[in-house]
């Protein structure tokens, strides 16, 4: 189980995260929404201990040190595979460095996105290196696998084959927490979402809850979010009317 | 992955970093090359050339520190080099990708620095004790190789002078 607990991180005089408190249970898919600069990839980067924050993070009431860290794998939009290094020499290094490197899986995968295993990823197209990157994300054998936006640049069709091969690959105790604009392309397939809004948990609701509910991922971040669908028209009255 | 590669970060070029290492050498021995040139100079003029006949003159050979004058900068900038090779290692991770944040992931939490660091502070070392060594090889040539009457009274002293 990984909790935050009063999760705060500032930059300079900017608070990027305000007292987070978040608990992820062992086989949750979990997506994490919110605007531009709500705070998802710092989040995300507190959990890793890539940045200094105020507050406790636990992965089964440990803190997250080099001894834990292999329970975590993360997949970025930004990358954070070597360009330089071919799949092949990529599963090497994985296997040397993770011993619960899942080979089966990772052959599996780089066979179904049809990525050639001995073409160095830097030569690779944005598409191909997002499906590598999460390729890897999910091979490296982590218990939680963080994905910062990892689509970006992919096509729908694409996603959509990612999206059911995840579903069907994840094992019950294997838990996501996927950030992503794409709140419809993922609402299926989610079981939680969690809504970021300037630092602060804005929302946290289960799919199943929303169901309940009658309302759907989108509905529920729009309600949240306190969405004012009449917001476009009402800008496009404005603009038109100084047209005239 | 065998030999320099485990040493160097994952992906960078084991061949360039060998000919990184051995230029470092040789700038180290070609800089010194001009200690040389000058002693055989300034030991051909304590001669002089009579009548065909080569004498030894009284006069006092200059220096070793004179002598050595820069003769071993190729060393110490060849070390100095080193901090820049650390410095483009590091970066290497922050180049095309972040492999920064798979190289802090890892469980071992020596491998990152091991592998930006390793080889700058080798080089360094290794560089270092070659100016050395090149320095007291230096000294032992103006020690020897100078006829002991047109040694300075103070030679050694001249030896440490140089730091």
């Amino acid at each position: 189980m990984l909790e935050l607990k009063q999760v705060t991180k500032q930059y300079w005089k900017k608070t990027a995260l305000k007292e987070i408190n978040l608990t992820l249970h062992p086989g949750e898919i979990v997506g994490l929404f919110g605007e531009n600069g709500a705070g998802k990839t710092t989040l995300m980067k507190c959990i890793l201990n890539f940045l200094p924050y105020e507050g406790e993070i636990l992965l089964d009431g440990q803190p997250i040190t080099y001894k834990n860290i292999e329970k975590f794998s993360f997949a970025t939009c930004e990358h954070s595979f070597f360009p330089n290094l071919t799949p092949q020499a990529h599963k090497e290094f994985y296997q040397g460095q993770f011993p619960t490197f899942r080979n089966k899986r990772f052959d599996a995968l780089m066979d179904f996105f049809q990525l050639p295993m001995r073409q160095m990823v830097g030569r690779f197209s944005t598409g191909q290196k997002n499906q590598f990157e999460v390729i890897l994300a999910l091979s490296q054998g982590a218990d939680y696998i963080l994905m910062d936006e990892p689509f970006a640049g992919n096509d729908v069709f694409n996603r959509e084959d990612f999206y059911k091969v995840l579903l069907g690959i994840l094992e019950p105790t294997e838990t996501v927490l996927l950030s992503t604009h794409l709140l419809e392309e993922v609402s299926e397939f989610i079981s939680r979402a969690v809504l970021l809004h300037q630092g602060s948990i804005l929302g946290d609701v289960s799919t199943l809850e929303l169901d309940e509910q009658g309302l759907n991922v989108l509905d529920y971040v729009k309600q949240t979010y306190h969405y004012q669908a009449d917001r476009v028209s009402k800008a496009l009255k404005e603009l038109t009317g100084e047209e005239e | 992955m065998n030999g320099i590669a485990r040493w160097i970060p994952v992906g960078a070029d084991p061949r360039w970093a060998k000919r990184a290492i051995l230029l470092g050498l040789l700038a180290g021995f070609v800089v010194n090359g001009g200690y040389l040139v000058r002693y055989l100079s300034a030991r051909e003029a304590l001669y002089t050339f009579e009548r065909g006949v080569r004498e030894l003159t009284d006069n006092i050979i200059e220096p070793f520190q004179v002598l050595l004058g820069r003769g071993l900068y190729g060393c110490w900038m060849a070390a100095l080099a080193m901090v820049v090779l650390g410095w483009y290692y590091w970066q290497m991770h922050h180049r095309e990708s972040k492999s920064v944040y798979l190289m802090r992931r890892l469980p071992n939490p020596y491998e990152y620095p091991k592998r930006c660091f390793s080889l700058p502070v080798f080089g360094s070392i290794l560089f270092l004790t070659e100016g050395f060594l090149l320095w007291q090889i230096d000294f032992l040539i103006y020690w020897f190789g100078t006829p002991s009457t047109n040694l300075p009274p103070v030679s050694w002293t001249a030896l440490w002078s140089i730091w």
